[in-house]
Formats: structure tokens, sequence, C-alpha cells
């Protein structure tokens, strides 16, 4: 053999190990799958009206045409908005989050409908409007609490540390609802006017998905994903009109 | 009739045919009190009025305000009632509801509907009593019979305290008559609702009456509803007598039996063996 | 001093019984059939009250001016018996005088509250609560749909607890946050409260009720001019009292078919 090539297969065999080293399976991820799936209704479900805020011009002048109420709002294609998909078991309750949720009160309306954050991460209550709003978060295994909010004034910070689906309403404005949906998991989605959810980033497993909406109730799934992979979970909800 | 009562009539027939979603059967119920006879589709135009809110539509007690109030408002589909002179079970006369309706209940959200008339009182209640199938073809209740009065010496106070520590009354009531005995604390009603008895030192009058023979009737026809029993089985009418003349001295008023009771206790209160568990029979 | 007093109590009587004179701050006009009443019993009763004022505060302020500065009491002593007749004449008079208007009053009120709703009056189921006044008509079937309390929801704007699944005439009433009525009709409401007591008070109609929780109380009145008036809570229900108010809108009887129209197939 060369003389030279002796110590150039070392120092490549060293190379390989090297490489070899660094290539460990901790330092490789599995891929992470999702599970998506659409949420829709069958039957008829209840009319939404319109809200009358004529007891508050502030807030009535903001609204070219009525807000309707929120309680069911439905897509094109039957789909149902403001269902909150989680993962309920099958993984790990993460950390909280440090970056907070806002919740605002804007034009007599409690933006989003319904908020999602995981239980113990922080939570800002903003009033835009020029009126006094009255929070009133109705937890029942969380500690219920009620805030007065004049106007102008500094947000409000809340948060909670059990998982709760929370109803939210204003003592003054009678119309204004909304929820706080505290979860136990990092893995949740809401649906938007189409219906849609996605929930990514879970390790190849089996989970149970869960879906809650506020007047439809919950539904729960069985899921296997698959490394990479894609499942689906579609949710249908049985609406009366009433 | 008078202008008041036209007016309210009218007024509230307007109210009535337009409100009544559930439609109570008004089978004309023969309701009398004294020589005024009440009649059920008048006393409904009242109801609409005065009685919705708390007793509700259909008469259950579900009206929209009974929820912030305790006690809650009589359910008159159950017919059961608290201020009878008809032994426990039957059903009250007319004249225990007139005088329910128009005496009101003293620490309650019932109030003594004195400003209606008498006429618009019987007619709420022929109207009340169309809401349980019980008074349909009942015969008419009788009430117990309540003899004089014994007088109230204090061999009658001394014996009336016996009885109460034998009944054991104060096991609800409290030695004392404070209303705090070991088992107040756990008492609820009918509707497991709870609910605290009489405190005799509270100076409050008995949501039945306020005379020895409403104390009489209370205890003798008990309070149906509520866990306070008829005693009527194991009293004879001299030891009931007896038992009122005692319990007048639990209450911070001047009786002539408090009065007595106080020159007794004056000379006698070492003599007298305490009530409650450590009493014994006596 | 005294003489100071004397001018400043003249001048001070002089100003305000102008201020009620002029009707420089008065009560809106009158756009309702039984108000006409109403202000005339105001009218008779300021000038009542208001001549036996201005006289009494003038006879007082000339007494002043007279007596003001004397340490010695003449006049109170002249007065023949002394001051207790005279504190006793007083009070008859004053006394007499708030009677009759009491009296005269009386009919006013009761022809306004004590007199029966017309017939074919338009009834208005009237809800107070905190802090909001809700209105229900009983739609195109005539009839008012059951209320069930237990099934009040304000999420779903069900503020009267009616059971649309179960009740077939719960489901066209009408459930309005505003006031619309036809103008130069009969109205008759019927008012509760859910929770405590409120009151509403709408100045252009002349019409102001208590809400007693647990009574049904009837309002009945006609409206004569079309417009938006604004009706509040006067009777103080909580913190948010302040806030709670609703509009009264009177609209041509055309206008106002068309209004049930647009509530109903919003329902």
């Amino acid at each position: 053999m060369n003389r030279h090539l002796a110590p150039a297969i070392g120092v490549l065999a060293l190379a390989g190990l090297a490489a070899a080293a660094t290539d460990a399976p901790a330092a490789r991820p599995a891929a992470a799958g999702t599970v998506s799936g659409t949420v829709t209704f069958t039957g008829t479900p209840p009319k939404m009206r319109p809200i009358d805020m004529s007891k508050e011009p502030s807030c009535a002048k903001e609204h070219a045409t009525p807000v309707m109420t929120e309680n069911v709002v439905t897509g094109p294609g039957s789909t149902v908005e403001y269902v909150v998909v989680y993962v309920s078991a099958g993984a790990p309750a993460g950390p909280a989050p440090t970056q907070a949720v806002r919740y605002d009160q804007k034009g007599c309306q409690y933006i989003p409908h319904v908020a999602v954050l995981q239980a113990g991460q922080p939570l800002d209550i903003y009033n835009n409007d020029q009126t006094s709003h009255n929070i009133h978060p109705l937890a029942k295994v969380n500690p219920e609490w009620n805030k007065s909010q004049p106007p102008g004034t500094p947000p409000i910070h809340a948060s909670y540390d059990k998982p709760e689906f929370i109803p939210v309403k204003c003592n003054v404005h009678p119309w204004m609802h909304g929820y706080f949906a505290v979860l136990s998991t990092s893995h949740y989605a809401i649906t938007g006017n189409d219906g849609k959810f996605s929930l990514a980033g879970l390790p190849a497993g089996k989970y149970t998905v869960t879906a809650w909406h506020e007047r439809f109730g919950t539904q729960s799934q069985e899921v296997t994903v698959s490394e990479g992979g894609t499942a689906t979970a579609n949710f249908v909800f049985k609406a009366l009109p009433y | 009739m008078r202008p008041q009562t036209r007016w309210i009539s009218l007024v509230s027939a307007w109210g009535a045919v337009l409100f009544l979603g559930g439609e109570t059967p008004l089978v004309a119920q023969a309701t009398h009190v004294g020589n005024v006879t009440g009649q059920a589709t008048r006393g409904a135009r009242l109801y609409e009025r005065y009685c919705v809110g708390c007793h509700g539509p259909d008469g259950d007690g579900n009206g929209e305000n009974a929820m912030w109030i305790d006690p809650k408002p009589r359910d008159f589909t159950a017919a059961v009632f608290k201020c009878r002179s008809t032994p426990s079970g039957s059903l009250p006369t007319d004249q225990d509801l007139y005088d329910a309706v128009t005496r009101g209940f003293v620490t309650t959200n019932m109030p003594p509907w004195v400003a209606l008339t008498p006429q618009n009182r019987v007619d709420l209640i022929a109207y009340i009593k169309t809401f349980s199938p019980r008074w349909t073809g009942a015969a008419a209740p009788t009430a117990i019979t309540i003899p004089p009065e014994t007088p109230a010496n204090i061999e009658s106070i001394l014996r009336g305290r016996q009885t109460f520590q034998r009944l054991e009354c104060w096991k609800c009531h409290g030695p004392a008559g404070h209303g705090d005995g070991p088992s107040a604390s756990t008492l609820t009603d009918s509707k497991d609702n709870p609910i605290r008895p009489y405190n005799f030192s509270s100076g409050t009058r008995f949501k039945c009456g306020d005379t020895n023979q409403d104390l009489y009737r209370i205890f003798m026809t008990g309070l149906d509803g509520t866990p306070m029993p008829s005693f009527i089985d194991n009293l004879q009418p001299n030891e009931a007598w007896d038992l009122v003349h005692f319990l007048r001295t639990l209450q911070p008023v001047k009786s002539p039996e408090a009065l007595t009771w106080q020159n007794y206790l004056q000379t006698h209160r070492g003599e007298l063996k305490p009530i409650g568990p450590e009493g014994g029979s006596q | 001093m005294g003489k100071l007093f004397a001018v400043l109590l003249a001048i001070i009587t002089i100003v305000s019984a102008t201020i009620f004179i002029r009707h420089t701050w008065w009560m809106p006009p009158d756009y309702s059939l039984h108000g006409i009443r109403i202000d005339h019993q105001l009218a008779e009763t300021m000038t009542a009250s208001g001549i036996l004022f201005v006289l009494a505060q003038l006879v007082l302020a000339g007494f002043v001016w007279r007596y003001g500065d004397r340490t010695d009491a003449p006049a109170v002593k002249r007065f023949p018996g002394g001051a207790t007749p005279m504190v006793i004449l007083a009070s008859v008079l004053v006394g007499v005088e708030i009677l009759t208007l009491t009296l005269v009053g009386s009919k006013v009120w009761a022809g306004i509250y004590q007199s029966p709703p017309e017939p074919g009056s338009l009834h208005i189921d009237v809800q107070a609560e905190q802090f909001a006044f809700y209105f229900r008509y009983a739609g195109a079937d005539g009839a008012f749909g059951g209320t069930h309390p237990e099934l009040i929801d304000p999420a779903s704007g069900n503020f009267f607890g009616l059971d649309p699944a179960n009740d077939t005439t719960a489901r066209d009433d009408i459930v309005s946050g505003s006031l619309a009525i036809p103008v130069n009709q009969p109205i008759l409401l019927s008012m509760h409260a859910k929770d405590v007591g409120h009151a509403f008070y709408v100045p252009e109609l002349r019409i102001q009720q208590d809400f007693v929780p647990g009574l049904v109380i009837p309002l009945h009145f006609t409206a004569t001019r079309t417009g938006k008036f604004e009706l509040v809570c006067t009777q103080l229900c909580g913190l948010g009292h302040y806030n709670m108010k609703a509009y009264v809108e009177v609209m041509a009887p055309e206008q106002f078919a068309q209004w049930l129209k647009d509530q109903a197939a919003q329902q």
C-alpha cells in the first residue's frame, strides 16, 4: 500500500466516525404527524338573531348592520365555526406558553367569541369601547371572578390553572357572551367559517381528539397518527332548530 | 263592584287572555269564605297580575322571581300547605287559604294581601285550587277540634316543659327554643331545600298566626311540606295546651305565661331539670 | 345685615319664580293623549304653591327688612295668641292647600291609572332586568308563548325563557330591545321585573311606572306623534343602572307593520 494512503484512510475513517457520532438518533427528529378535518352539522341549526344594541349608542353606531348572536355560527357546506378541537388524551400536557392570549371587548362584543388558551397561560382582556364593561367569567372549576373595566383603563390580566370551558358575560350588556376554552394541551385548533382544523406536531401514536361546541356539545374520536403522516378526523354534530 | 275591583279585573283581563299560554282548566270550584263566594275565572285575572311573578304561570312556584327568594314560593300543583286547620295530609279549608293570603308569611317574600278586597282574595283562592287535581271532587276538608284553652298557670307550664323534653322538640328547636337543636342544621323541606326550625327567641310571629289557638293548631296539624310533624296522635288536648303555655315562655314577649314563668324562676330555678340530652324523660 | 338679607330674599324669590313662569327648563312637549291632564295638574300645583311661595317669601322679606336688626320680637308677640296659634294656623293653611291639590290630583291619577285600557289595545310584554329592557310582541298568532325561567339564555337572545321547541305559540313571539309602537294606537304594557326593582320613564309620553318583582303591572297610553324617545330606568337597580335604557320608536302604522314583518323574519 502506498505510504500516504494508510494515514488518508485513517483520517477518512476518523472523519467517518466523527460524522457517524454526530449522526446519532437524537439529533435527527422523527417526522411529526398531523390530524386534520372538518366539522359539519346535519339537520337545521337555530337561526342567529340580530342583537339590538340601542341601549348602548356608543356601541350601536360601530356596526352598520346589527351583529348577530354567535352561539351557533355556520358556514357554507354546513360547516360549524368556533368549534374547539384538541387532543384530550395521548399527548403529555405541555408547559404553559408565556405569550398572552388577547381578548377584546369591541363594539360591545367579545372578540374572539371563543378564546382558546392553556392552563397557566396569561390572558389579557382589553376594553376598546367608550363604555364600561363588567367582565364576568362564570368559572365553576376555577375561581369565579367579576371585574369592572371602565373605558381607557389598562387591560385586565388573568389566568386559569385548571382546564375548563368558561362562559363569559358582561353584567352591563346582557347580550355579550363568549367563552374561555382553557385546555391542558398545546395541541388545539379552533375552526373558522370553513369548519376546518389542523393539529400539527404530533409524534406517531394513538390519540383521542375531542371537538367542543358551546351548543352542540362534545364529541371524541380515536385517531392514529403515523410518523410524518396526516390523519383525518371529521366531526358531525346534530343540529336542532330550537 | 267597587271601581278598584272592576278596573283590576278589566285590566288584568287583557293580561289573562293573552298570557295564559299554558291553558289551565278553570273548573268552577265551590269556594266560600264567610258569605263570599269565589270564582276562579276572576281569580285567574288577579293571579296574572299579583301572583305569577313568584308562583309561576303554572302555579308550580317557578315564577321568574322565584330563583332569587328563599324560602321558595308555594308550589300549588303539589297541594301541600303549611298553615292548615285540618289534619296532616289533608287539604286546607278555604278559610285556611284565605287566612294565608291575608296574613302573608312573615319573614318571607309573601306579603299580606290585605290591599286586595275580600272578594278578590276569595276569587284568588278559587283559582289556586285549580292548579292541583286533588281538589277536583274532593269533599270539603274538616278542621280539627280545638277545645277551650286550659288555664295558663305554672303547673300547666311545667307540664308543657316536660312535654317539650319528652317529645324531643329540643332536637330541632334547641333546649331554649333558639332553633339550634342538634338536628337543626340538617333539615330540608319536601323539595330538598334547606329549612330552619322556628327560633322562639327571635320574637317574630309564627308564619301561621300568632294566637295561642294558632300555636295549638301548628303542632297539632303539623306543617306539611316541612320536617315539622303533627303531634295530634301523641298529645291529649290538655297536654297540648300545656305545651302552648310553655312555648310562650320561650318567646321574648310579655305574655301572661312568660310573666308567670319569670316569677317561678325567681325562686325555683334550681329545681328544674335541664332540657336536652341530659334531661332524660323527665 | 337684615336689610341686605331681605333684599337677597326678594331677589331669590323673584328670580326662581320667573324661571318657572317662563318655563326656562321645562318638560319636553307632550306627545300622548293623557299627558295633558298631567300637565294641567302640574300647572295648577305650580300656580297654587307658587303664588303662596312668592307671597310668603315677600312677606318674610318685608318682616326681615323691618325687624331684622331688632333684638326684641314685637311682631310675633302681636299675633293674637302668640306663636303657637300662628304656627297652627300656618300648618292648617298649608295642609288645606296640599289636601286640595291631592284631592284634585287624585282624580287625574285615577283617570289615568285606574281606567281600563281601550279594547283593541296593542299588548306588549315588557321585562326589566339588570341592565336592559326587553319588549315582546305576540306575533302573528296574537298569543304570547309561555315563559319558563329555567330556559332563559341571554347568549342566544332568549331573554324571556320561551320554549319554541315545544310551544308553538312561542315560535312567532317577537323579542326586541326597542319599544316600537304605532302612532295614535292605544298601547297596553304588561310590566314585570326579572330580578330587582326597576322603573321606566318616558318624558315625552308622560309615562312613568315602577317594575316590582313579583307583580305584573299594566300601563296604558296612546302616543300622538311619531319620533324616537328615550326610555330610561328611574329606579336604582345596581351598578349598571346608569346605563340602563331603551328607545321608544313611535311610527306610522304602515311602518310599524313593516317593522313587525322584519322582526318576525329574524326570529
